[in-house]
């Protein structure tokens, strides 16, 4: 409902933003910002992606992050542009009562585990249940993923055993990735972008949408417009 | 234009135009002169006007060739050729063999005598191109121009060069022709040149006259000029002086037309600084102005400076105007942004947008007059200030639509409470960081051609101003976030909870600072100012643990650590356990230091322990089984305290002066022991009769420092008293000693060693008590012995256990 409320508030402001006075010009483009919380066991790579995705780049010297981290990366999708406000929780167990507070109103949770550490995978269900805790099971875009995919002498945890887990958790988006070789890291940002309701398809519009439109107080100005397939230009 | 005269290169010699032209080499041994001249001068060639010509059946001029042709050769008939030496020239002498032969015999063998006429020819063109050879390279160019322009001309000229070039009389033909047209051509060049020329003299003509005057009347003035020659004088110095007063205007014209480039605006400048848009142009203006107001101060500097000062004043004056424009422009762009976030959400800017450029390079030069400067700050901040407190407080409001679920109040847990207002507050900081860094960051803002007056007076200030910014943002805000922090922290009295809230804003307060907030701004005061609080109210809580127990009213009969105490230090150690995780016990500057110990648990036993045992044992003072009571109570309270404190010695308790706090416990908990330690045993030797003779005998020296038995000699003056007889003696204690002594053991493990909870303590307070009553036994018995020599057995049968017997039976072996 809520992504459903986020679309509807997007499309009214797209179709306004189209027919701004000359003034209006100087007021900027339309930007609307998403919150991505990440989350997960200690030393499993959640800096590290962040860091990675933000500036390419990686530090092989482990650093604990302290309270909560925050970056913010600017996404331009055809001609939208979307702000994706990153937050970096610590795993430390000291932290972990900030976290639900930052979970409370993030569009995007992502589950991080290490794939050479059984043990943070099996964490997962603990992190997920904070999420659905904090934002029930359709208000929050849910991604799981798989971390340190490059030591592969060392795994731990199978790729069957993470997708298997992100169904049962139903999660929306499960990736192995690697953070130190860079791999599928802007590709997991890419499908998160794509579930965002400003990048989705028409199609995939909640079920409730017709009840939407009938209401008389809710006035549709879709256009088709927005069917068209977004490619990330980040 | 030159003509080539084929003629004047015969081999007359006679022709005296020829004499000059020197005799070129004969390359060709050419020897049939003679004959030829011959030809040459006894034949001439018919007129053309002959009437023969005109006769009737010559209509065309193909007929009239054809009989000037046949005339010309009847003509050469008639005449008869001279001999010629076959050795000379054969073909000659064969066409004089024939002499008798008709004109048409002889022209046919023309042919045959081709290479004699070739010779002769030959030898006239040498003559012809070595007269050229001799002259220079350059008539040998032009030669070969001439020929190269006849031959280019060669179709206009209708003629035909291999017939031009034949020596015969077609060939002469043929150049008299060529001659012809060339002339006729030439003749028509002239014409056209003429008649370009015509209107050219025609003018010269009609202006000769007035030339004519001009040169006379100038002759005239020159007469008179050499007649009035110093009269010319003056006026040429007077010219002089014009001239050089001309010059001089000529200069000041340049210098004040470059000082009025320099220092004044033009009217499209001035029309600009008033009616464009601010924009580049207006930018230029205002930059312009700058460089002025620059000049101006050097002006200043001059020994008048009223020029400096109008200049100043005119400068300023504009400066103020185009100020007051930017500022309504800042204002207005600002309106706009927060118009359009409101109508249609966020808004953001790519740095290279043309408007945000413009409001930074506005900004940067208001940022020169800083009391305009400052009040559009001052709009920003509320503007922003406003934007945030809704952002805030929308947060808090149950029935918003908003996505985002309001944050409670939980009941049961505040420091979520705290950490989503916290949380909230953090993100509306980035967030704020964000815009700020977007619109009021210079620092990668390409400012090289701004003046430098702005960049030398307000680089470092526009570099911090988004930070400045930032801070004074959340200025405003900052009370309404405190309101709803102290709201939970005032009347929350868990020192638990206080801790972790303490722990919470330290957190926050990092975070806050890391993101752009300054140590001192308000924010970040007010979150000290709750910190401090809340460490306060840990202690306070902790008290209130105490204070709420009524220590002094839930009298417990049992000698066991009373249940507040028990309860008081879970609760302490629930507090130092979070606090062991939290991460901050190595800090030097921590919640929990020596003072806050000190309070906690020193205080515990010097007050709060001694004021409960006052009211539990209120006979303590007069009863010693009652001060025995109160003795083995504060060793179980003070041996729990310590059992407690023991997990965190080698952290807590091992950083800084925290250790005393620790080692304070232990000895209070030792001197206690060592009270109840001392009054057993005095109880112990009253029950065995020995109470009377222990105080006269410490009273002389301290039983327990005897080493030898030469030590025993200074209790041989105890013999005075009368309590040292025998049978005193035997009275006093002898029937208590066998009575008592066997159930001694027993007697102290139910008094004493079972109200004891540490079976450590209790068993170093039972070995101490029976070491002591051992010892004095011993010196006692000796003493005896030393004083009664005579009467060993006597003393024996008084003191009926040996010092061994005696140990045995109290448990000491």
């Amino acid at each position: 409902m809520v992504q459903h409320l986020i679309k509807s508030k997007f499309k009214v402001q797209s179709q306004l933003t189209k027919k701004l006075p000359m003034s209006a010009n100087r007021a900027g483009k339309s930007l609307t910002k998403y919150k991505i919380v990440f989350l997960g066991e200690q030393g499993v790579g959640k800096t590290s992606l962040i860091t990675r995705f933000m500036y390419d780049t990686f530090d092989d010297h482990y650093q604990a992050t302290i309270g909560i981290d925050f970056l913010s990366k600017t996404m331009y999708l055809d001609d939208k542009t979307i702000r994706l406000q990153l937050w970096d929780t610590a795993g430390q167990e000291r932290f972990r009562s900030l976290i639900p507070s930052y979970i409370r109103d993030s569009h995007v949770a992502i589950v991080v585990y290490d794939v050479t550490n059984k043990k943070s995978f099996e964490y997962i269900d603990k992190w997920v249940e904070d999420v659905k805790s904090e934002r029930g099971e359709e208000n929050v875009v849910l991604c799981i993923v798989g971390n340190k995919n490059d030591l592969s002498d060392e795994r731990q945890v199978s790729t069957e055993e993470g997708e298997r887990k992100a169904q049962v958790l139903n999660a929306k988006i499960f990736i192995e990735t690697s953070t130190k070789v860079g791999f599928n890291v802007k590709n997991l940002f890419r499908k998160i972008a794509k579930t965002l309701p400003e990048f989705q398809k028409s199609d995939s519009v909640p079920l409730d949408d017709n009840a939407t439109k009938n209401k008389p107080d809710v006035i549709d100005i879709t256009t088709n417009e927005e069917q068209e397939q977004s490619s990330c230009q980040c | 234009m030159d003509f080539l005269d084929y003629q004047t290169f015969a081999l007359d010699e006679a022709n005296a135009k020829d004499y000059d032209l020197p005799e070129p080499a004969s390359r060709l041994p050419i020897k049939s002169q003679q004959s030829s001249k011959d030809l040459d001068k006894d034949f001439s060639m018919p007129r053309l006007a002959n009437a023969e010509l005109d006769a009737e059946g010559t209509e065309n001029l193909q007929d009239k060739m054809q009989k000037y042709a046949s005339l010309s050769l009847s003509a050469l008939s008639l005449k008869r050729l001279p001999p010629q030496s076959s050795m000379e020239n054969p073909v000659v002498s064969q066409g004089t063999s024939l002499g008798e032969k008709t004109l048409e015999q002889l022209v046919q063998n023309g042919e045959k005598t081709i290479d004699n006429t070739d010779a002769l020819l030959s030898k006239r063109l040498s003559r012809i191109l070595d007269a050229h050879h001799r002259n220079t390279l350059q008539c040998d160019t032009q030669l070969r121009r001439s020929f190269k322009v006849l031959e280019d001309n060669q179709d206009r000229l209708h003629f035909n060069s291999k017939t031009l070039v034949r020596p015969d009389f077609v060939g002469s033909l043929a150049r008299n022709s060529l001659r012809s047209n060339l002339e006729s051509e030439l003749l028509k060049s002239h014409l056209m040149i003429l008649d370009d020329i015509q209107p050219i003299v025609r003018r010269i003509k009609r202006l000769s006259e007035p030339v004519q005057n001009i040169h006379q009347m100038g002759d005239a003035l020159l007469k008179q000029g050499e007649m009035a020659h110093d009269e010319t004088k003056t006026y040429m110095d007077t010219v002089y002086i014009l001239q050089n007063a001309l010059l001089k205007h000529r200069l000041k014209k340049r210098i004040l037309v470059m000082l009025r480039d320099k220092l004044t605006l033009n009217q499209v400048e001035e029309d600009a600084l008033i009616n464009s848009n601010v924009g580049p142009e207006f930018f230029e203006v205002m930059k312009k102005l700058m460089r002025l107001k620059e000049t101006a101060t050097y002006l200043l500097a001059l020994p008048n400076p009223k020029a400096g000062t109008v200049l100043m004043e005119q400068t300023n004056a504009k400066i103020e105007k185009a100020n007051k424009r930017i500022f309504n422009y800042l204002v207005d762009f600002l309106y706009d942004l927060q118009s359009a976030s409101k109508t249609f959400g966020e808004r953001a800017f790519s740095s290279n947008d043309k408007p945000l450029i413009t409001f930074q390079q506005g900004m940067l030069y208001l940022s020169n007059d800083l009391p305009i400067f400052n009040e559009f700050i001052k709009r920003v901040v509320k503007a922003r200030s406003q934007i945030v407190l809704d952002d805030f407080l929308s947060q808090f409001d149950v029935s918003s639509a908003k996505a985002s679920r309001p944050i409670i109040i939980s009941a049961h847990d505040p420091v979520r409470y705290l950490g989503d207002v916290l949380a909230h507050v953090h993100s509306l900081i980035v967030d704020e960081a964000d815009f700020m860094d977007s619109m009021f960051k210079f620092q990668n803002w390409n400012i090289q051609d701004t003046p430098t007056s702005i960049l030398q007076e307000n680089r470092e200030f526009l570099n911090g101003l988004s930070i400045s910014l930032l801070n004074e943002t959340f200025g405003p805000v900052e009370n309404s976030i405190r309101i709803r922090l102290e709201q939970i922290i005032r009347f929350e009295d868990d020192p638990i909870i206080n801790f972790e809230i303490y722990e919470l804003l330290a957190l926050y307060q990092m975070m806050f600072i890391k993101y752009g907030l300054r140590p001192d701004s308000n924010l970040i005061l007010q979150l000290i100012n709750l910190r401090n609080t809340s460490s306060s109210k840990i202690l306070t809580g902790l008290t209130k643990i105490l204070d709420d127990a009524n220590i002094t009213q839930n009298l417990e009969k049992e000698l066991l650590p009373a249940e507040w105490l028990v309860k008081y230090l879970a609760k302490l150690c629930e507090l130092l356990t979070k606090f062991e995780k939290s991460g901050s016990v190595k800090d030097s500057e921590t919640l929990i230091d020596s003072n806050f110990l000190k309070e906690a648990l020193a205080c515990l036993i010097t007050e709060k322990l001694p004021e409960y045992h006052k009211s539990k044992f209120p006979q303590a003072r007069k009863e010693k089984e009652v001060k025995k009571h109160l003795l083995l109570s504060e060793i179980n309270c003070i041996d729990l305290i310590k059992t407690r404190m023991l997990p965190y010695r080698e952290t807590i308790f091992s950083k800084g002066d925290r250790h005393l706090v620790y080692e304070n416990i232990d000895s209070h908990l030792q001197a206690s022991t060592k009270s109840l330690i001392g009054l057993e045993t005095k109880s112990l030797l009253e029950k065995l009769g020995l109470d009377l003779y222990s105080n006269l005998f410490n009273m002389i020296f301290p039983v327990e420092s005897v080493q030898d038995e030469l030590d025993y000699d200074m209790y041989l003056p105890v013999l005075e008293n009368p309590i040292m007889q025998r049978d005193t003696i035997r009275s006093n204690v002898h029937i208590k000693l066998n009575d008592f002594l066997p159930i001694l053991l027993s007697d102290i493990q139910d008094n004493l060693l079972f109200h004891i909870v540490s079976p450590k303590i209790a068993d170093h307070i039972s070995t101490e008590c029976l070491s002591c009553l051992s010892k004095f036994y011993k010196v006692f018995r000796q003493v005896l012995l030393k004083l009664y020599p005579e009467n060993h057995e006597d003393i024996d049968t008084i003191l009926n256990f040996s010092e061994e017997e005696f140990d045995t039976l109290i448990g000491l072996n």
